[in-house]
């Protein structure tokens, strides 16, 4: 049995580790709140932009923009969105594994893939798996801008326009509620046809003013920054959702190593004074 | 039989429109028709109209909702989708005419004429005419929401 001394001392080293884990989890709690406003402002935004880029994958385009062309998929580009931190729990991992499932099932059918990655746990990660790597991106801190994630988008983009990758897709932690974040792998280029939509499937083209080229591109491009910042957003609000989780759960346990510490603590500290006590009863009874 | 032709006939007159501007949905709903300035000029949007695409500088959209209401947003810097039975505007920045602050329009087009005063050669000049013209169609839209009784 340990001494009660040393107990204590361990009791103590657990309270400051539970009132660091306590003050994380505010923290993220914060956090959280602001990054899910954030979230919700552009979400209107984005759903917009994806109903109506559905719309025009299903139109007739009298000008065939590569991003509207279906291609045979030789190699895949994935932009990863990870976080910056750790200590959330099992996100960043869950995510990455269900892209190396991807990869690996692309790998076996002789697809390449390509990468491009957010957040600095996804550039330690791939770093291991000597994927190509086209572009990284670190420290995008709790109020991410479009024109820091543009660069790596963009080169990602003249990858596809070259003919480098066939399809690139957005992988991040799509925030359900506070408990709940799933990881989600969506195909941003060549586009998706809207499938529930009231638009028929006619041959039809739109009347474009002033030009269909420059409407297009701007569309599109605009498209792919709405929903790479989207991805990035709702990242961010799960990783804070997942560590306030993390910390809630560690400050938990700590609460729960404390109390079994005070019941040896207690017990040591009795069987001492009741040692004490043998000792100056046998050497009362000895005098 | 004759109730549901009429309700047909009710959504054969309307169009669904959606401003959406790049913080939140301003407006969604039916509406009987609906008047954009496009970067080429005006255009007036009948439910049915075919398939159009267009970018949208500083503009009033004017919707008449199925009551026979006129009412007005004004958006700034986007493009606009039209399908037989929807609008649907992508913004950068929206405010509905009722929300604008006149007083503060009128201080921004006072700004941007005195910029504008220097000369071509100042740094800023482009800039301040897009200022100008935004606080013009702010105000446009301030004048509008008026005649349509609703400031």
């Amino acid at each position: 049995m340990p001494g009660a001394k040393e107990v204590r001392s361990k009791i103590f080293s657990v309270k400051n580790t539970q009132k660091i884990t306590s003050a994380m989890q505010m923290v993220a709690a914060s956090k959280m709140r602001k990054a899910q406003e954030r979230m919700e402002h552009s979400r209107p935004y984005t759903s917009a932009m994806l109903k109506l880029i559905g719309h025009i994958a299903r139109a007739h385009l009298e000008y065939k923009h590569p991003y509207t062309v279906e291609r045979p998929i030789k190699n895949v580009g994935y932009i990863i969105v990870s976080t910056d931190r750790g200590l959330c729990g099992g996100l960043n991992i869950n995510l990455f594994k269900n892209v190396l499932t991807q990869i690996s099932e692309y790998q076996s059918k002789g697809v390449e893939s390509s990468v491009a990655l957010l957040g600095s746990k996804a550039c330690n990660f791939f770093s291991k798996f000597g994927l190509k790597t086209m572009a990284h991106v670190s420290g995008m801190g709790d109020d991410p801008k479009v024109e820091n994630l543009i660069g790596a988008v963009r080169l990602m983009l003249q990858a596809y326009n070259k003919g480098e990758i066939d399809k690139l897709c957005i992988v991040y932690n799509k925030f359900v509620n506070t408990m709940v974040q799933t990881p989600v792998i969506e195909q941003i280029i060549p586009l998706i046809p809207n499938e529930n939509s009231s638009v028929k499937d006619d041959y039809w083209d739109y009347i474009y003013e002033p030009d269909a080229e420059q409407l297009l591109n701007t569309i599109f491009s605009r498209y792919i920054e709405s929903v790479v910042y989207q991805g990035v957003v709702e990242n961010l609000a799960s990783e804070q959702a997942a560590r306030m989780v993390a910390m809630k759960a560690a400050t938990d346990n700590a609460e729960r190593l404390v109390d079994d510490l005070q019941l040896v603590y207690n017990k040591a500290r009795q069987a001492g004074i009741t040692q004490e006590l043998t000792e100056i009863v046998s050497g009362a009874a000895a005098v | 039989m004759a109730e549901q032709k009429e309700e047909k006939n009710q959504q054969d007159k309307t169009i669904h429109l959606r401003i959406v501007s790049a913080e939140k949905y301003i407006f969604s709903d039916n509406v009987a028709q609906v008047n954009v300035e496009g970067v080429e000029g005006g255009i007036g949007i009948y439910p049915g109209h075919s398939p159009l695409l267009t970018f949208i500088n500083s503009s009033n959209v004017v919707y008449v909702t199925p009551s026979g209401d006129k009412r007005l947003v004004n958006v700034y810097g986007g493009v606009l989708e039209v399908q037989p039975k929807s609008v649907t505007v992508l913004v950068d920045t929206a405010i509905r005419g009722e929300d604008i602050d006149e007083s503060l329009a009128l201080e921004s087009k006072r700004q941007a004429e005195a910029k504008l005063a220097k000369g071509p050669k100042d740094q800023d000049y482009s800039a301040a005419l897009a200022e100008l013209s935004r606080a013009l169609s702010k105000l446009h839209a301030v004048e509008l929401t008026r005649k349509f009784g609703h400031r």
